[in-house]
C-alpha cells in the first residue's frame, strides 16, 4: 500500500535524495577550468634559484687545497730542506754541523734510531 | 612531478609545492578541487556564471595565499569551503539585500519523474526545496549530507559551534521531509 500523499519523508528517503543530487552535481566548464589555471601560473611562486658552484680562478683552488697561507709556508719550509738535503752530500752536511757546534759529531748523534738499526748491521764490525 | 604521482598526495602538501614555483601541483588542485567548489556554490547561488566566479575568485585567493600556507594549522577544503560561503554570501546579500534568511521563490510545478530520469527528477526536487530553506540551513545541510562533511569541519567553515551546526542541519532536514513529503508519489517512494 502507498503511503499517504503529504507524509514526510524518512530519513533514508532523504538520503537517497540526496545521493541522487551528488550524482546530478553541476560540473564546471573547461572554459572555468582554464580560466583557473591561468590564474594559477599568473599567481605562481617562483621555484627557488638552486645554488650555483662559485667559480673559482685555478690558483685560488690550488691555494685552497693547500691550506692557505700557513700551509703553503710549511710546503716551502720543506721544500727547501729536501733541496738542501738533496744538494749537499752528507760530509759537507756534517762539516758543517761541527763548525756550528764545534764537536766531532756523527750521523748517529742526529739520528739515535740508527744506531740501533746498525747495531749488528754491517757496519758494526 | 607528473599529475598521476600526486593522486596520494594531500592538498596541503600539493600546495606547498606550488608555493616552491611547482605548476603541475596547481593542476592537480585545480582538477581536485574545483568541481567541488563550483558545484557547491552553484547549490547555494542558484545561478551558473555567479557561480564560476565564485569558484574562480576562491581559487584565485588559494593561489595567492599559497606562499604564507601554514601546514597543519586548516585544512585546504576547509579553507576553501569558507571563503566559497563568504563569496556565495556577499553575492547573495546584493541580489536580496532585505536579509539574507529571505526564502527565494521557488518555481511552482514538480518535475516530472520521468522513467529513467528519475534521479535527475530528485536531484532538481530536492534542489527547489533545499533553495526555500533559510541560507544558513541550506549551507549547513549541503556541507552535511552532499559534501559530507563532519560536523566539526563545518563548524569551522560557518564559524559557529557544532552544537548550532546540529540545530541547522536539524531544522533543515525536517523541512526537507516535510516540503518533499509532498511530493513522495512523483519522486518514486511508495511503500512496497
Amino acid at each position: 500500500m502507498a503511503k499517504p500523499h503529504g507524509k514526510e519523508l524518512s530519513d533514508a528517503e532523504l538520503e537517497t535524495l540526496f545521493a541522487a543530487s551528488d550524482a546530478e552535481a553541476p560540473l564546471p566548464s573547461g572554459d572555468l577550468i582554464a580560466r583557473i589555471m591561468a590564474d594559477a601560473e599568473d599567481a605562481r611562486p617562483l621555484a627557488p634559484a638552486k645554488a650555483e658552484p662559485e667559480a673559482r680562478p685555478l690558483f685560488a683552488g690550488l691555494w685552497a687545497a693547500l691550506g692557505g697561507a700557513a700551509g703553503v709556508t710549511g710546503l716551502g719550509a720543506a721544500v727547501a730542506t729536501g733541496l738542501v738535503i738533496g744538494i749537499f752530500p752528507p760530509d759537507l752536511l756534517m762539516s758543517y754541523a761541527e763548525v756550528l757546534t764545534g764537536a766531532n759529531v756523527t750521523l748517529t748523534d742526529y739520528v739515535p734510531g740508527l744506531a740501533l738499526d746498525l747495531a749488528g748491521g754491517a757496519f758494526d764490525g | 612531478m607528473a599529475l598521476d604521482a600526486m593522486s596520494e598526495v594531500s592538498d596541503e602538501a600539493l600546495l606547498v609545492l606550488y608555493a616552491n614555483g611547482d605548476a603541475t601541483a596547481a593542476r592537480s588542485l585545480t582538477l581536485r578541487l574545483a568541481p567541488r567548489i563550483f558545484a557547491h556554490a552553484q547549490r547555494l547561488l542558484r545561478d551558473r556564471a555567479e557561480a564560476e566566479d565564485v569558484t574562480q575568485e576562491a581559487l584565485l585567493r588559494l593561489w595567492k595565499i599559497a606562499p604564507t600556507w601554514r601546514q597543519g594549522e586548516a585544512k585546504v577544503t576547509t579553507w576553501l569551503y569558507r571563503v566559497t560561503a563568504n563569496l556565495c554570501t556577499d553575492r547573495l546579500r546584493k541580489v536580496r539585500p532585505q536579509g539574507l534568511d529571505a526564502a527565494p521563490e521557488v518555481p511552482d510545478g514538480a518535475a516530472t519523474a520521468a522513467e529513467g530520469m528519475i534521479d535527475r527528477a530528485r536531484a532538481e526536487a530536492l534542489d527547489r526545496a533545499l533553495a526555500a530553506l533559510p541560507d544558513r540551513q541550506r549551507q549547513a545541510v549541503l556541507l552535511r549530507h552532499i559534501e559530507g562533511l563532519g560536523n566539526p569541519e563545518i563548524a569551522e567553515i560557518m564559524d559557529i559551534s557544532v552544537e548550532a551546526v546540529e540545530s541547522l542541519t536539524a531544522r533543515g532536514k525536517r523541512a526537507l521531509a516535510a516540503d518533499l513529503g509532498r511530493r513522495r508519489a512523483e519522486l518514486g517512494f511508495y511503500d512496497g
